[in-house]
């Protein structure tokens, strides 16, 4: 069959799919009336697909790999065991069942628990594990470890345990059951990390510490149960190298929720793997959550969580439970809880608590008062985590390595030709050879030693550019070298100064990268003017110095260069056979120059230049409808007018209408290409737009409509991927957006609701830190500011209680405290976010105000 | 952080840097990761419900990438690899395993030298470990090796079509992660997966 005629049958078998079964059969006739073979070969499809059920829906590995369900049980209930009779079953583990008995012999009928390797189960490494456990608790004496009272093999020679039966429930269970208090729930734990430390003492580790393996009795009485993953700290030298053992398997048997990252890289489980999963269970009494949700039924998702991301606070995440009980627990959790269970859940075993034995004592100190050894992240330790999360920056710097290795290989042929350049372009490529290899060895050995990558990232930087410049000066004025250069120098830019992308923060780095290059693209255009790709290239070099030298408040320099990108524009859509990609590039440098202009006092022409830009566009928008980029671009040329209008010269009105002008074309566009993420992304920022427009002129019922509308554009583009940070970054400042209305409309459960909602959502943001100033930061410290609000306005109605009141008050201060100093930080830094933090101030000033008062007149 | 040593996170990127001999490396050692951690599952080493949730690709993935080295794209042609050498040690397993049922395959080794009666230690201890090798959800060990010759038809007739049933079938991928790898929507990964999988129905029926 050819392509053609599959691509047929392949548009019929769809089409009749969407069909009422009904009317499949005229839908083909109509379709096929020409050609019957086309329709025998739908038809037999399609008969085909009404007998798949679930053929091969499940992975091949599943089937291939999995145990045999059909395969009978044997029955174990009423047969006997040593001194003991099976008379029921309590549970089934991965490899294990566990069976209740009774001694026969007893008067008293005491139940014991009796657990027996699954059938099927009984390989040679699994029996000698078995034995392992065994051997394990018989050294175990402790009151709150399950006992080991027997053990032996059955007739048919598979092992059994016998221990003392626990009436219990898991804990978390437990304190949810007894309604326990904080108090009450860290005794609780601390007994457990007794049992937990009295294990390590016998040089052993558990590996597999959960909730459901440590159950408390009725009156209270903590028992630890399921050693069976725990294995000697210290086991004696295999006499066979035996690779089924304990330091590979155990990744296979852990539960991954309360598995340590070392655990889930396959690594050796060591006491402090037992401290992260007493960590994890902490974590969960305390707040009800575990420190890592796992979305649906996919562990690889939870993993990588696991290896990544920072759990939310203890504090935050009770705060914004859905169970009453743990809200309560927020507040008390501040501080020094917090920092306990936090340093419980580091990733580098290392920064852990070194013993059990020192996380039990710091929750004694916190019990009683006294000062605790976990302290909150300090700067540098922060500074450290956000180097570790600027890793692709930095393989980004040795991807350029690469390219330039591709590059001089493709010089090396062209050097093959002229002979007499041989030797040159040979110590070219040493060269770059010495580049690539400093990227791949030095660079990874360094980045591999977190935290503290910030040497390790200049150390990349330096490199680079001491690599390039002995380049540089070897390669005289060869032409082709001289491009190549000027690319990586560019990209060396790029990487340093963050050119719309993640980067290492070093501004002045970059501006020095991006002229270097500019210097010898200019050069290279003066020995050929000819050359139009070599002119676009310096007019994309023109576009990012300036911009970047704007960023870093050299206003005058940036604008400068910004006019010499708009004059080589000018100049390139002059020339006899300019390209479309051409005008629309003068458009371009139009509307940057124009929105730095308009960043000076000189707002007027600013706007002026922005005007002309967006009339640029129209032209080509009206010549080439199609063109999405053009389209795009015109969308935004009015979106920035909004946005210069708004910022600059408090226009609302003019706001809104260059706002709304942006959003009709945007939904135009998205109405052809519905599934189109940026254009979903862009509707919804006008809508914001729109939104933040009408709330300035006081229409506060079409601003919230216009900002819920976003609200509903952006949320579920978040759900569907929640690993895309920029959706989760946009859902955020929506629902942030949403709740200020809400404030100024005096409904204030419905706004603090949304601002909660915020918090969850822009707190798993991966790239939070406290050492930098990020936009996720600034939004985070935005609803901080907001949540304080919502409080203090809660205090200043006249209808309060003296006691609600300062409650309020008091949760007023504890918001605005976190969020101010980053909100004005911000406000500090640029147009956007001092637009966002307008008024904060004052307003967070007036509320302390109130509150001082009526806490004053109440005493 | 990070692993002692990444030469998989490294290989990958010089991979998509366009070193074709990173590759030959590259694949080795995710077939030897993919073949050691089946074997370690047909040991019954792992409890059920994390059989349930874990492609193996995944579980590979995790252990030999450096997570935060890699963008999505490496993690798109690591899957769409690892997919593809899940196909080969699933279709060995099956053929070795239809070779010793028939009494023949001398050198019948691949994933049976671990679970095959050959070890006089561990038989015997339970009886057979199988009831019947395979007879699970209706399909056979045949099935696996029929779908195998059957996707080599198809994709022959349409390559993308036999990527999605390599990615879903062999590799154990979400409709999400296949859209993800393939570059393209989660909408086209549905439709192409039914047509395929009526298809392979057809095309196995006509065998016998």
């Amino acid at each position: 069959m050819d392509g053609g005629r599959w691509q047929r049958v392949k548009d019929l078998f769809a089409a009749a799919l969407e069909k009422e079964a009904a009317e499949r059969d005229a839908f083909l006739d109509e379709a096929c009336a020409a050609d019957p073979a086309l329709r025998a070969e739908v038809d037999s499809l399609l008969a085909a697909h009404e007998t798949t059920d679930d053929f091969i829906e499940r992975p091949a590995a599943h089937r291939a790999l999995d145990l045999d369900p059909e395969a009978p049980p044997p029955s174990w209930i009423g047969r006997r065991v040593g001194d003991y009779r099976i008379v029921a079953e309590v549970g089934r583990g991965g490899m294990s069942e566990v069976y209740k008995g009774v001694r026969d012999d007893d008067e008293y009928q005491k139940e014991v628990a009796i657990k027996v390797l699954r059938a099927g189960y009984a390989t040679r490494s699994l029996l000698k594990r078995f034995k392992v456990e065994t051997q394990i608790l018989a050294t175990l004496d402790h009151p709150n470890i399950a006992r080991l009272l027997d053990a032996g093999s059955s007739e048919e020679g598979l092992p059994y345990l016998v221990m003392e039966h626990i009436q219990g429930r898991p804990i978390d269970e437990y304190c949810k059951e007894h309604k326990l208090g904080l108090r009450a729930r860290l005794e609780l734990f601390r007994t457990l990390c007794d049992a937990v430390q009295y294990v390590h003492q016998h040089l052993m580790v558990h590996g597999d510490l959960k909730c459901s393996n440590v159950l408390v009795s009725e009156n209270g009485t903590v028992k630890l149960l399921d050693f069976g993953i725990a294995r000697l700290l210290n086991p004696a030298p295999a006499p066979v190298a035996n690779p089924a053992d304990p330091k590979h398997t155990a990744f296979l048997a852990m539960t991954p929720e309360y598995a340590s990252p070392e655990q889930i890289r396959g690594g050796p489980i060591t006491t402090a793997s037992d401290v992260y999963s007493l960590g994890v269970m902490l974590y969960q009494l305390l707040t009800g959550v575990l420190p890592y949700k796992l979305r649906g039924d996919f562990s690889y998702e939870l993993a990588t969580q696991i290896l990544e991301r920072e759990p939310v606070a203890p504090s935050v995440a009770a705060k914004t439970s859905e169970i009453g009980e743990y809200t309560g627990f927020g507040r008390a959790l501040r501080g020094d809880l917090d920092n306990i269970v936090l340093m419980a859940l580091e990733k580098d075993p290392a920064r852990r608590y070194s013993s059990v034995e020192k996380l039990e004592d710091d929750l004694r100190r916190h019990l009683e008062g006294f000062p605790v050894a976990a302290r909150s992240a300090g700067y540098f330790y922060q500074l450290g985590k956000f180097a570790g999360r600027h890793k692709a920056a930095i393989a980004a710097v040795a991807v350029i390595a690469l390219t330039l290795v591709g590059g001089s290989l493709t010089t090396m042929r062209q050097a093959q030709i002229a002979r007499q350049e041989r030797q040159r372009a040979q110590q070219h490529f040493d060269e770059v050879r010495k580049l690539a290899n400093v990227f791949m060895f030095d660079v990874h050995g360094a980045i591999q030693e977190l935290p503290g990558s910030t040497s390790a990232r200049k150390m990349l930087v330096d490199n680079s550019l001491r690599y390039l410049e002995a380049l540089s000066a070897e390669s005289g004025s060869e032409p082709t070298l001289q491009r190549e250069l000027a690319s990586a120098y560019e990209k060396v830019g790029d990487v340093q100064g963050g050119f719309r992308a993640a980067s290492l923060g070093d501004t002045a780095g970059a501006i020095s990268s991006y002229r270097k290059a500019l210097t010898m693209r200019e050069a290279l255009a003066a020995s050929s003017p000819q050359d139009r790709d070599l002119r676009r290239e310096l007019l994309r070099n023109h576009g990012k110095l300036s911009e970047i030298l704007t960023d870093n408040g050299e206003i005058d320099a940036g604008l400068e260069t910004s006019r010499r990108a708009t004059k080589l524009a000018q100049e390139l859509v002059a020339q006899p056979g300019a390209a479309v990609e051409d005008r629309r590039n003068f458009a371009t440098t139009l509307l940057s120059f124009g929105w730095q202009l308009a960043r000076t006092a000189r707002v007027g022409d600013g706007i002026l230049f922005i005007r002309q830009s967006i009339a640029a566009f129209d032209a080509l928008h009206a010549e080439y409808p199609q063109d999405i980029a053009i389209t795009r671009s015109l969308a935004l040329a009015h979106s920035r007018l909004g946005e210069t209008l708004r910022e600059r010269t408090q226009d609302w009105s003019g706001a809104l209408d260059a706002h709304r002008k942006s959003l009709a074309i945007a939904e135009r566009t998205l109405a052809a290409d519905s599934r189109n993420t940026n254009l979903t992304k862009m509707v919804a920022w006008e809508r914001l737009n729109i939104g933040s427009a009408l709330y300035e002129l006081g229409q506060l019922r079409p601003a919230l409509a216009s900002q819920l509308a976003a609200m509903d554009l952006l949320r579920p583009v978040l759900d569907r991927d929640a690993r895309n940070e920029t959706a989760r970054y946009d859902t955020a400042f929506a629902m942030s957006e949403v709740s200020k209305t809400l404030v100024a409309l005096g409904e204030l459960e419905p706004a603090r609701t949304q601002l909660t909602q915020a918090l969850g959502v822009v707190s798993q943001a991966a790239g939070i830190s406290n050492a930098d100033l990020t936009d996720s930061r600034m939004l985070l410290g935005l609803i901080y500011v907001r949540l304080g609000l919502t409080h203090a306005l809660q205090a200043s109605q006249p209808s309060i209680t003296r006691t609600a009141r300062s409650r309020s008050c008091s949760e007023a201060e504890h918001w605005f405290a976190l969020g101010e100093p980053i909100v004005m930080a911000g406000a500090g830094q640029n147009e956007q976010w001092r637009y966002l933090a307008r008024g904060l101030a004052e307003q967070i000033a007036q509320h302390a105000g109130t509150c001082r008062k009526a806490l004053t007149v109440s005493r | 952080m990070g692993h002692p040593d990444q030469p998989v996170t490294k290989l990958l990127a010089s991979w998509r840097g366009g070193n074709e001999a990173a590759l030959g490396e590259l694949t080795g050692l995710v077939y030897q990761e993919l073949r050691s951690l089946a074997q370690r599952h047909l040991r019954r080493e792992r409890s059920n419900h994390t059989i349930q949730r874990t492609a193996l690709v995944h579980e590979a993935f995790v252990r030999l990438v450096n997570q935060q080295s890699v963008d999505w794209q490496s993690r798109a042609h690591f899957f769409g690899l690892a997919s593809n050498l899940m196909r080969r040690i699933l279709v060995d397993h099956a053929r070795a395993r239809l070779a010793s049922k028939r009494g023949g395959g001398v050198e019948a080794v691949s994933l049976d030298e671990i679970t095959g009666p050959a070890d006089p230690e561990d038989s015997g201890a339970t009886g057979p470990r199988y009831a019947e090798p395979g007879k699970v959800d209706g399909e056979t060990d045949e099935d696996v090796a029929a779908i195998d010759e059957a996707l080599t038809r198809l994709s022959a007739l349409d390559e993308r079509q036999a990527r999605i049933v390599e990615m879903r079938y062999f590799g154990g991928l979400t409709i999400e992660e296949t859209a993800a790898a393939l570059d393209i929507s989660d909408a086209t990964v549905k439709r192409e997966w039914t047509l395929a999988r009526a298809w392979l129905r057809r095309e196995l029926s006509k065998g016998g």
